[in-house]
């Protein structure tokens, strides 16, 4: 009797289980349907029914080219951009995105960058005068070099509000550019110092904005974005040891950076961190690895920025 | 005079004598080489039929004889052996044959190709990269390693290089093949590039009117491009063809909530939907925004918090969670 019976439930718990579809999505799959669905929504959306969205690209001398590889991943998710700021390779990247040059066109321009595209001095005389005489090198070149890409633009140009960030080092404050030629700010907002010399503005000499905000969400913020993507070509320090002069200087530049930053993570909704750590700072020779990293970095955190966002506008998302 | 007559008898003897070790060296050396080949020939034998562990055993045996003359092992026995193991789902021991292997022969094409390949299979994509850019510094227009960039990196996310790189196949091949029309209309559908990738996913199904997936693709290209009845059309089409397969159905429901004469539809059959699939959160979901569209709000609301109270976190949880917080 117990047998028939035990029987009789296993045929039961069969049946149960043919009727089920054993084949169901598991529950990744089924939020990569409405994921996909609601980005879809959200994207259309007029901009007063969604937040206002800032990005923010650090500094990272050529690790930061990495930028272009997120950049490109989020223009073609369609992801809305209302405000963008950014420093030193950030703002180089932000404000040639932003005056329209393709990325591809801009893959290339950073892949291919010469030397003599940021200053004279690079060469044999340039480099004894550094040595011997002290004299830093120029960077009115670069200054020429953006002018010559984009046109000679203005901040109030662009179709994003844009601005980056210098630093005076005459008194360690922190100059914003968010209007007048776009070249200047970008120029001064990549100056290295103790390698090019200041650039000399409104009684201010303007250096790298790299060691007074390394990656400016704040900016964004004061410009009215309800959220914030903080993009962070990060650093790794992994106990090496910087080989020469340079390589000191760039490492206190990163570690300062890295200080600045813990602060600027908590203000921004969602980071984007490129894993970049071991490119060095001023190799030439990877500068596409690091936009690759970039954009699989960025194509990996999408799907999670998109249900962020969409979770942040769900009243109208779903009306 | 009779000893030179002596001297010349002796002399051919001599001479076989001392030519004899030498011949059987090339002797023995040529049959080795004949039974080299046979075992190669065994082994891919082995491999053809589908006899894997029998093709290991051979190639290991040929690679331990040439254990001392590496140059003498053949690239086609590692391709057989490297082969052999991933066959039998053993990807760690492919990947070491070809690495090895590699290690002797550097600058062999099809080698590193295989390496590639067996990376991208693995997903180990950065690393396929890797080998397929290498493949093309050794043959810049080797269409494989083209190939294996476009979907590499389509995998990693980097969509201009991978278009980029199904464009250089394409314009190389130019041959029909479908499943790299619908790679490369992918490619240019996540890029948001709506036409190209309308255009290329046509292409796919010309050759292949039956396949569901390409169906799906189009019809989620024209509800990008807002065009729902070109929409819906392909996707019942991919309905059909995939016998309803719950990725093409969900979506389809999804779709239906919010055009206001299916809604109703939808209604109906996400009902149905969820009697063989009764721990489906998305089908539970779709069944609140249908009720939540026909103004039945407390009816949907509580249907949302079903999908609260329920163990799994998702992000269906999290936008129900957040439509209950602001109703």
């Amino acid at each position: 009797m117990p047998f028939r019976f035990i029987k009789t439930l296993l045929f039961l718990c069969l049946f149960c289980l043919l009727g089920q579809n054993v084949f169901a999505l598991n529950i990744n799959e089924e939020d990569s349907i409405l994921r996909d669905f609601a980005w879809q929504k959200f994207t259309q959306l007029p901009q007063d029914e969604r937040p206002k969205i800032g990005v923010t690209l650090s500094a990272g001398a050529l690790r930061g080219a990495s930028h272009i590889g997120v950049m490109e991943v989020l223009s073609e998710a369609n992801l809305p951009i209302d405000y963008m700021s950014g420093t030193s390779m950030g703002c180089i990247v932000g404000a040639l995105y932003n005056a329209g040059l393709p990325l591809e066109h801009l893959q290339y321009l950073v892949s291919n960058i010469k030397t003599n595209y940021i200053s004279r001095d690079f060469n044999i005389g340039g480099i004894l005068k550094y040595l011997f005489a002290e004299k830093l090198f120029s960077s009115q070149e670069f200054q020429e070099f953006i002018d010559k890409e984009v046109g000679s633009k203005n901040y109030e140009d662009l179709p994003i509000p844009f601005a980056c960030v210098s630093a005076d080092i005459k008194t360690g404050e922190k100059v914003v550019f968010d209007s007048g030629p776009l070249s200047l700010g970008v120029r001064a907002s990549m100056n290295l110092p103790g390698v090019f010399e200041p650039v000399e503005y409104r009684q201010r000499l303007l250096v790298d904005g790299g060691i007074v905000d390394y990656m400016p969400v704040d900016l964004v913020k004061k410009m009215g974005a309800d959220f914030i993507v903080a993009v962070y070509a990060l650093p790794s320090f992994a106990g090496t040891k910087p080989s020469n002069v340079m390589g000191y200087v760039l490492r206190i530049g990163d570690l300062r950076g890295a200080v600045l930053t813990e602060d600027s993570e908590h203000q921004a909704n969602f980071v984007i961190l490129s894993r970049v750590g071991e490119i060095a700072s001023l190799d030439l020779s990877k500068t596409n690895l690091a936009i690759e990293i970039g954009a699989s970095s960025a194509y990996q955190a999408l799907p999670l920025l998109k249900e962020k966002l969409i979770i942040n506008g769900v009243n109208y998302v779903f009306k | 005079m009779g000893l030179i007559m002596s001297l010349s008898k002796i002399l051919p003897l001599f001479l076989i004598i001392l030519f004899l070790p030498l011949q059987s060296k090339a002797f023995f050396g040529l049959t080795k080489r004949f039974d080299q080949k046979q075992k190669i020939a065994a082994a891919r034998d082995a491999y053809a039929k589908g006899n894997y562990q029998e093709a290991i055993d051979i190639s290991k045996s040929f690679l331990m004889e040439n254990q001392e003359a590496p140059k003498r092992r053949s690239r086609r026995i590692y391709i057989v052996l490297g082969n052999a193991y991933a066959a039998l789902n053993d990807y760690d021991h492919a990947l070491l044959v070809y690495n090895e292997a590699l290690e002797v022969l550097p600058k062999d094409i099809k080698l590193n190709l295989a390496l590639a390949n067996l990376y991208y299979k693995t997903e180990l994509y950065d690393k396929a990269i890797e080998f397929y850019n290498k493949v093309l510094s050794l043959d810049k227009d080797n269409s494989d390693a083209l190939l294996g960039l476009g979907r590499a990196y389509l995998q990693v996310g980097f969509l201009s290089k991978s278009r980029q790189y199904f464009k250089d196949y394409l314009n190389q091949k130019g041959q029909k093949d479908n499943s790299v029309y619908y790679d490369y209309a992918l490619a240019n559908f996540l890029s948001n590039n709506q036409n190209i990738a309308l255009e290329y996913a046509k292409k796919a199904l010309d050759i292949d009117k039956n396949n569901p997936d390409i169906y799906f693709l189009i019809a989620k290209i024209y509800n990008n491009l807002n065009e729902t009845e070109k929409a819906t059309e392909n996707i019942n089409k991919a309905l059909k063809l995939s016998n309803n397969r719950d990725d093409i159905l969900l979506t389809s429901l999804i779709w239906k909530v919010y055009k206001p004469s299916t809604v109703k539809e939808a209604l109906q059959e996400v009902k149905d939907y969820q009697r063989q699939n009764p721990n489906s959160q998305l089908a539970v979901f779709i069944e609140g925004m249908s009720l939540l569209k026909q103004g039945r709000k407390q009816k949907a609301i509580d249907l949302f918090k079903k999908i609260q109270n329920q163990n799994q976190d998702s992000f269906i949880k999290e936008v129900a969670t957040q439509i209950i917080k602001n109703n």
